[in-house]
């Protein structure tokens, strides 16, 4: 095969070549240029895309992490104002009880148990508040409300009441405490809601306790107290002597009361802590992942430009060549 | 030496000249035929009696390097099986998706697990519970197509294999016809370049299916075998045999004897890598039907049952009955290592779950078995679905190395062993293209060169001249011999 002369279609066929390969390197450097990452992402990792894969399923996760804790960021906050409410609303009597044990002003009793009424039906209002359209302290029964009506509550102590047939201030009290304490008694037809929410995952290892309800003792302890007030304010008992007694007493159990409400106020205050914590450390690990996936898969933005420069110099050398090559031909010359 | 003499050779070299005009032509005229092997008018002194007498057209030369153009045609042959592997691969490792596209089977089971979480906080939530169910179903359809895509490519390739065979028969009856028709056009000693460029075209079409040698037999016949050493063409032709499938489906293969398989003059042929028709596309197809497709699909079926399982497990849900399916289901019914095979492809949603079916969201919260919604903050369930997602838990499909591993580990191991299996297919065929790019253009190097061609011409034209001239000499001479 002689070596004097070179096929037409060699020199074609090698410049369709590469012109080919040139354009697709333009293409994938402009790519990269545009987007910062690799365009075939299995080739920049070296076929093993597990790191990937990780990344993006504790990405995924993280993003159901963002809502629960924003959703128990919600729920303790609105339950937290329900607490600080009912504080409020019992603080202010607490004091007035305890004054009447000391001054014994019979007047001043009578406006405080006035209130003790009002502040009984708010208590219960308070603790049916609903945040998102979930009753916050009705544990798994948050569809509906956490706590019967005052004025259910109130007529099932009275009939109790009755039924015991207590007049003096120690039967009346005993009879209140039965009622509240008793699994018949409000746990039945005073809390409506459910039993405590388990606790929620908030991140892949941290869960944040939900079991705060409208039953818990503090909250119970602080009802009944106000109840009493109620029924006192109703005329039971009847004997003014039995009624000092059980408002001297009454005072005790809401100085008692407060502080036990402090301390569910301080577990819950806690629980948002921790979740605020949590919320922020999920937030840094979104960005760390974030940061980690760009690495992995990110193109060095000077590199791909330098690439992308030199294939379409490259290309145009090849498209002048061309173009001077295929003016190139003897049968021009022959005239 | 007369003047009849010198008038007889000029004469002669009119006719070689003219006869090198003709192979210029045409040679010029196939200057784009890849197939047409340069014309060239072979020339020797004429003898006449014991002396030499002007020139004589002993034939016409095919310009054609043997070695080069049966290297480039093996090399051809398996660019061509490596671009069918390369294609496949490829198809497979696009169907599972971009690890980073939320479409994706990765991203999809990322989206459950997600929204697991989020229905977890907020039980009550319908629009959560709706988009776990949501995410659960659009992961059985991306188990769905990705199984579909499979074995629509088995399809596929089963119906190329077909169109091949076919291409096969014709051209080895074509080549035999040839072989006959160039005996009988050589034995004339007329020229048969031009039968001689048909059958190297027809050989190619040949070469580009499975890998042949072109052996030189008497009077310019050709035999062909394989480079495994199957016979193609030795006096007799091969018939090849195969049937196309209509429908394939994950249970149909080659060893079941649901799919055709290859025969050889009505005896069954191997098929497999290194038998003796190996190294062209041919086998490659049957290899993506056979062997490529089956094992990706092994690795979806088993990805599958893992899903399966993790939610079939009686301790996730006490409410669902002994025996019935768990949230994900083998066509509605409970699935079993027996009908791991082609799993991925029925996956569906259980029906109790799915309000598009009749089912009820709440059974989400409340166990597959609740006749009646519970307690709507109720999140104990939701919890433990989302842990049997994410838990790690020991692997009985055969598709997988044994080992504990989370599902999320499990899916990232199926993509990269995809991309893998990508990228080592890319490389081959790259290299496999390289190399028969490289053959093919040394071999067209050899081709018609128009340059040379009109050089050729200037020289035919300067000869010609040249020879009339001496014509017009000798007949002045014989003017003045007459007018003595």
């Amino acid at each position: 095969m002689s070596t004097i002369s070179l096929g037409d279609m060699a020199q074609a066929f090698q410049m369709r070549r590469q012109t080919a390969a040139l354009k697709m390197q333009s293409q994938v450097a402009s790519q990269e240029v545009a987007t910062g990452i690799a365009v075939d992402k299995a080739a920049k990792l070296g076929g093993n895309l597990l790191p990937l894969t990780g990344i993006q399923s504790s990405l995924a996760q993280l993003s159901g992490y963002a809502d629960a804790t924003r959703d128990a960021d919600l729920r303790t906050t609105a339950q937290q104002s329900v607490l600080t409410t009912v504080n409020t609303l019992a603080g202010d009597l607490t004091a007035g009880f305890l004054s009447f044990g000391i001054e014994g002003n019979v007047t001043l009793l009578d406006a405080k148990l006035a209130q003790a009424d009002q502040s009984f039906e708010a208590a219960v209002g308070a603790l049916n508040t609903q945040a998102a359209g979930q009753t916050v302290m009705a544990g798994q029964g948050s569809g509906g409300a956490a706590v019967a009506s005052a004025e259910t509550i109130l007529a099932a102590l009275q009939t109790q009441i009755a039924a015991a047939g207590a007049t003096t201030a120690a039967d009346v009290e005993s009879a209140v405490t039965a009622w509240f304490s008793s699994p018949t008694g409000f746990a039945q037809a005073g809390y409506l809601g459910g039993d405590p929410q388990g606790p929620v995952a908030i991140s892949a290892t941290e869960k944040a306790d939900r079991s705060l309800t409208a039953s818990a003792l503090a909250l119970r302890d602080m009802l009944q107290n106000l109840a009493i007030g109620a029924l006192m304010h109703r005329g039971i008992p009847g004997v003014p002597a039995e009624r000092q007694a059980m408002a001297r007493s009454l005072g005790d159990a809401m100085l008692q009361n407060d502080a036990d409400r402090v301390t569910l106020q301080a577990g819950l205050g806690l629980t948002q802590g921790r979740i605020e914590q949590v919320s922020s450390r999920n937030a840094t690990e979104k960005s760390a992942l974030d940061l980690q996936q760009s690495g992995l898969l990110g193109v060095d933005g000077y590199e791909a430009a330098t690439r992308l420069e030199a294939a379409q110099s490259q290309l145009e050398t090849l498209y002048a060549v061309t173009a001077r090559l295929s003016r190139l031909s003897l049968v021009d010359f022959l005239r | 030496m007369s003047i009849t003499g010198a008038l007889s050779s000029a004469l002669s070299g009119l006719t070689a000249a003219g006869r090198a005009s003709e192979a210029v032509s045409s040679n010029v005229a196939n200057a784009l035929n890849p197939n047409y092997a340069r014309r060239e008018v072979q020339l020797a002194s004429r003898l006449v009696g014991d002396t030499g007498q002007g020139v004589t057209v002993t034939g016409i030369g095919r310009d054609v390097n043997a070695i080069l153009l049966g290297d480039s045609r093996v090399a051809g042959a398996r660019s061509s099986g490596a671009a069918e592997i390369a294609a496949f691969a490829s198809r497979f490792e696009t169907a599972l998706g971009d690890p980073t596209d939320g479409a994706s089977l990765t991203g999809r089971i990322g989206t459950l697990d997600r929204t697991l979480i989020s229905a977890q906080s907020r039980p009550d939530d319908e629009v959560r519970l709706a988009a776990v169910a949501n995410a659960a179903r659009a992961l059985t359809d991306s188990f769905g197509a990705v199984s579909a895509s499979v074995q629509t490519a088995r399809q596929q390739t089963d119906q190329r294999i077909g169109a091949q065979v076919d291409t096969l028969n014709s051209a080895i009856r074509q080549l035999s016809d040839l072989n006959g028709q160039i005996v009988a056009v050589t034995g004339n000693r007329r020229d048969s370049s031009a039968l001689l460029d048909q059958r190297q075209a027809l050989i190619g079409t040949i070469a580009a299916i499975v890998p042949v040698r072109e052996i030189a037999q008497e009077n310019g016949r050709v035999a062909l075998y394989t480079t495994g050493g199957a016979p193609l063409l030795d006096g007799r032709g091969v018939t090849f045999g195969f049937t196309p499938t209509g429908t394939i489906t994950e249970d149909m293969t080659l060893a079941s004897g649901a799919l055709s398989g290859l025969t050889m003059n009505g005896r069954p042929v191997s098929t497999a890598q290194g038998s003796i028709l190996d190294g062209g596309s041919l086998v490659a197809n049957f290899r993506v039907r056979d062997e490529l497709a089956p094992a990706a699909q092994a690795q979806l079926d088993g990805l599958a049952r893992d899903l399966v399982e993790r939610f079939q497990d009686p301790a996730v849900d006490p409410t669902r009955p002994p025996g019935a399916p768990g949230l994900f289901t083998d066509a509605g019914l409970i699935a079993t290592p027996a009908t791991e095979a082609g799993l991925a492809g029925r996956l569906t949603l259980n029906i109790a779950v799915d309000p598009a079916q009749g089912g009820a969201l709440f059974r989400l919260r409340d166990g597959l078995g609740a006749t009646v919604p519970g307690p709507v903050g109720n999140s104990s369930l939701l919890g433990t679905l989302q842990s049997a997602l994410n838990e790690s838990r020991p692997q009985a499909s055969l598709a997988f190395a044994p080992g504990n591993r989370s599902l999320t580990l499990l899916s990232g191991q199926v993509v990269s062993e995809a991309a893998r299996g990508r990228l080592t297919a890319e490389t081959e065929a790259s290299y496999a293209s390289a190399r028969a790019d490289a053959l093919e253009t040394l071999r067209l190097k050899d081709g018609v060169d128009t340059d040379r061609e009109m050089q050729d011409l200037l020289q035919v034209e300067n000869a010609y001249a040249a020879n009339a001239k001496v014509i017009k000499t000798v007949d002045d001479l014989m003017q003045i011999l007459l007018g003595l």
